[in-house]
């Protein structure tokens, strides 16, 4: 990610979210060059005091340890939060409503994940962040939507999965509906809110009276958008699919076989009939498997699949994936963390980036996958410590003086870390 | 089409030839909200018309994403079709190219629009040592690490729900093209936007490369359950299944006390997440016959009204059914090929304009117009001759 021109420069966001689908929605904008400002309550992020048994436990912390300031040390907020400045407000106070009011002034776009009945509860609904601001685009990414008899349900990308129906597309062919080893639909939900939030800014760009909107992402909707041929299938079909494990409807034989070492795997999709020869040629199983059409393919998975599984088992998985995809095939390594961290093709690609941050230490992250030849992503700055930019932010850009932002602090408003 | 309020997208063309889901997607989220979206299908038609349940000339699969776009075939051998895609690619904002499981030669690397926005999305990118690799949906599982951390611990690991990866990479893809559209519109110029199903895919997990880089730990497959805190999970009950994501020492006693066994929160072994993590089984043990003397109905909202996360597990036809998807009109029905389908409706919903979805095109059907009307938005009327 190199410094150059940003395709959202100019372009400023609020964020009020948390965990994972929200800050990774802002962060995308971060990355394309978005002035990112967080706005975070005071005990947001966590506990003063965090022990070393647990930040060791979680194994997200710098070197396994808590550190002087461990509110600003976690690295999974530190990975999704960098190219942001982070201010504390308590917008349940009268002070900290009014600070964010003036904000949303300045703003191009207001972000939060949190249930339907917050932002209202705040005084901040749409409806006032518009008499505030008519061009502000404002989102909010519940896990149901802003109606229907489910909108109060409480939800986490973990359970909106299986609400969505993934669960019940994936698992063992001889098991129950099984969950992804990443809460999928976080992820999913930050890739449409950010899809939205940058829709929306066009049609204001077009629109003479420059006009923002009001987005609603219910995360189970946009979910079940990214199965969506499964449900039209189902349909036609008059009933749902059987439980795949790892197997297609399209190809065969397709399977994840184990290799030599521990825990070593390589995922094989064999897509034609020329594969399907050149895999017996490589693995010597010509002997042993004929040459089979599709459909007897389809009908010998299991014979195939075993077969297939003797012979990967004597290999290196990654060595296997290049021998493999040297004959056409589609195999690909089941690549564990540390083989993404240090995969040659990523690297070549410039894809994890050192990042240097004051309280953590110097890390690598994930880059940004879409690659722009004129605005490619930058990294300008890492994720901010907590009310970093309380000074920059509310002195320097809102004008308030020192004397009152130390009364704010005295009060409780604003803190640069979390209370005692 | 007068009576209808502008769209954001009314006065943009995008060229999409055909490829992947991934590029299907970009240019479904165009379509949807008001682009004039021409996909470019060879002369036989596009070989993903075959997949998924058959509906007419194309299955389930063409059917959903390309909802809404128009279809011209073209043999990119013939000189007028070489001719009329050079005048479309002259005319075109976006030109979208995919491609999977082979890897992506783009056709349009060398135009001379210099305002196109031309966005290529493939499985391994279009450098580096695995640009020539291919990937199925099935791998691009392995490809990205999501594979490595799910399934049972002593199993082989389990790929995902359908195609993730490409519409992951596709939703990158339309979200980089609008990022390119905003620059186009500040300086005037296009650029090139190279998407990858791996790259999408490896941005998109919540601490795996993080615990391998801060302390040195390996995510793995734990079974059914998140590495974080115990229970978030799929249980059995009664009458099928229920998903608990009981993620905070909060919500996880508050789920016990439903149960009645508020006690077992003083006992060690569950004192936290990870403690309940550690000894998932005893745990669950501990709960199962409640469970099982529950329907999903009773848990959900014996759970939900303490502040729970528990929501149902179905399948696309419970899902069909949901009364809160019901209540909330996100089902779209579509009449096609004589029946009467259902369509998932938008990703997120804008106060401003509404989703729009007409069927998706039958091969070739906008080969009659000239390069003028391609350019007009699609209305349902002429979709519904095709």
């Amino acid at each position: 990610m190199a410094e150059s021109a940003t395709a959202l420069a100019g372009v400023r966001v609020l964020d009020l979210s948390r965990v994972w689908a929200g800050p990774l929605a802002s962060r995308i904008l971060g990355d394309l060059g978005a002035d990112v400002v967080r706005v975070e309550a005071t005990w947001s992020r966590g506990p003063k005091a965090v022990s070393d048994t647990y930040a060791a436990r979680t194994g997200r912390y710098p070197h396994g340890k808590a550190g002087r300031r461990p509110w600003n040390r976690e690295g999974m907020f530190n990975k999704f939060n960098r190219n942001k400045r982070a201010i504390t407000l308590q917008l349940d106070s009268q002070a900290g409503k009014a600070l964010f009011e003036r904000l949303v002034k300045t703003a191009d776009v207001v972000l939060e994940n949190y249930s339907p009945r917050v932002m209202p509860q705040f005084g901040l609904g749409y409806e006032r962040l518009r008499e505030l601001n008519p061009g502000i685009v404002y989102i909010g990414v519940p896990g149901f939507g802003w109606s229907g008899p489910s909108r109060d349900w409480v939800a986490l990308g973990t359970m909106i999965e299986p609400a969505a129906g993934l669960s019940s597309l994936m698992g063992y062919a001889d098991g129950g509906p099984y969950k992804s080893g990443v809460a999928w639909a976080d992820p999913v939900a930050a890739l449409h809110a950010a899809a939205a939030i940058t829709l929306a800014l066009w049609d204001r760009a077009a629109d003479p009276e420059h006009r923002g909107q009001a987005i609603e992402l219910a995360q189970l909707e946009g979910m079940i958008d990214f199965i969506g041929e499964e449900v039209l299938a189902a349909q036609v079909r008059g009933a749902d699919a059987p439980r795949r494990g790892n197997r297609s409807p399209e190809f065969a034989p397709q399977g994840c076989y184990r290799c030599a070492g521990e825990d070593r795997w390589i995922a094989i999709s064999i897509t034609s009939d020329a594969e399907w020869r050149s895999l017996r040629t490589l693995a010597g199983l010509e002997a042993s498997l004929p040459n089979l059409t599709l459909a007897q393919r389809f009908e010998q998975q299991e014979a195939i699949d075993a077969a297939i599984g003797a012979w990967t088992a004597q290999h290196e998985h990654i060595e296997l994936m290049h021998s493999l995809q040297a004959a056409g095939i589609a195999a690909v390594a089941v690549f564990d963390a540390q083989e993404l961290v240090e995969s040659e093709h990523l690297a070549a690609r410039g894809f994890y980036l050192p990042i240097t941050h004051p309280d953590a230490g110097t890390f690598v992250f994930p880059g940004f996958p879409a690659h722009l030849s004129a605005t490619p992503a930058s990294c300008r700055r890492p994720a901010p410590g907590l009310g970093e930019h309380n000074r920059e932010v509310l002195g320097g850009e809102l004008g308030l003086s020192d004397d009152e932002l130390a009364a704010l602090e005295a009060a409780g408003v604003i803190a640069s870390e979390p209370p005692a | 089409m007068s009576a209808e309020p502008a769209k954001p997208f009314q006065d943009l063309l995008i060229v999409e030839l055909a490829g992947s889901v991934a590029g299907g997607y970009a240019g479904k989220l165009f379509a949807g909200f008001g682009a004039r979206v021409l996909l470019i299908e060879p002369p036989g038609g596009d070989p993903n018309r075959l997949l998924g349940e058959r509906l007419g000339d194309a299955g389930t699969l063409f059917a959903w994403l390309h909802a809404g776009k128009r279809s011209v075939c073209l043999d990119h051998q013939s000189a007028r079709s070489h001719e009329l895609l050079t005048q479309l690619f002259n005319r075109a904002d976006v030109v979208i190219e995919s491609s999977s499981p082979e890897p992506l030669r783009p056709q349009t690397g060398g135009l001379s629009n210099a305002r196109l926005v031309k966005l290529y999305v493939s499985p391994f990118g279009l450098t580096g040592p695995y640009k020539d690799y291919r990937s199925t949906p099935f791998t691009d599982y392995a490809a990205g690490g999501q594979m490595y951390v799910t399934g049972e611990p002593d199993r082989e690991p389990l790929q995902g729900a359908g195609r993730q990866a490409e519409y992951a990479a596709g939703a990158y893809g339309f979200i980089a093209t609008m990022a390119a559209l905003r620059h186009r519109a500040a300086c005037g110029t296009g650029q090139t936007i190279d998407v990858s199903h791996m790259e999408a895919m490896a941005s998109l997990h919540q601490w795996t490369s993080v615990k391998w880089t801060h302390s040195g730990t390996i995510e793995r497959r734990i079974g059914n359950r998140y590495s974080s805190a115990h229970p978030i999970t799929i249980y059995p009950c009664k009458d099928g299944y229920v998903g608990v994501s009981a993620a905070s020492d909060l919500t996880a006693e508050r789920f016990l006390n439903v149960i009645g066994i508020g006690h077992l929160f003083a006992d060690a072994r569950f004192a936290t997440g990870l403690d309940r993590l550690e000894h998932y089984e005893a745990f669950d043990a501990a709960i199962l016959p409640w469970l099982m003397a529950h329907t999903v109905a009773e848990i959900v909202a014996l759970g939900q009204a303490v502040r729970v996360p528990v929501g149902p597990v179905p399948g696309m036809l419970e899902l069909l059914h949901d009364p809160h998807l019901a209540a909330r009109g996100f089902f779209e029905t579509v009449d096609l090929e004589g029946r009467t389908l259902r369509f998932p409706g938008a990703p997120f919903r804008l106060s401003r304009h509404a989703w729009h979805l007409l069927p998706a095109p039958c091969r070739d059907a906008d080969a009659a117009m000239t390069l003028d009307t391609l350019q007009q938005p699609a209305t349902g009327a002429e979709a519904a001759d095709g």
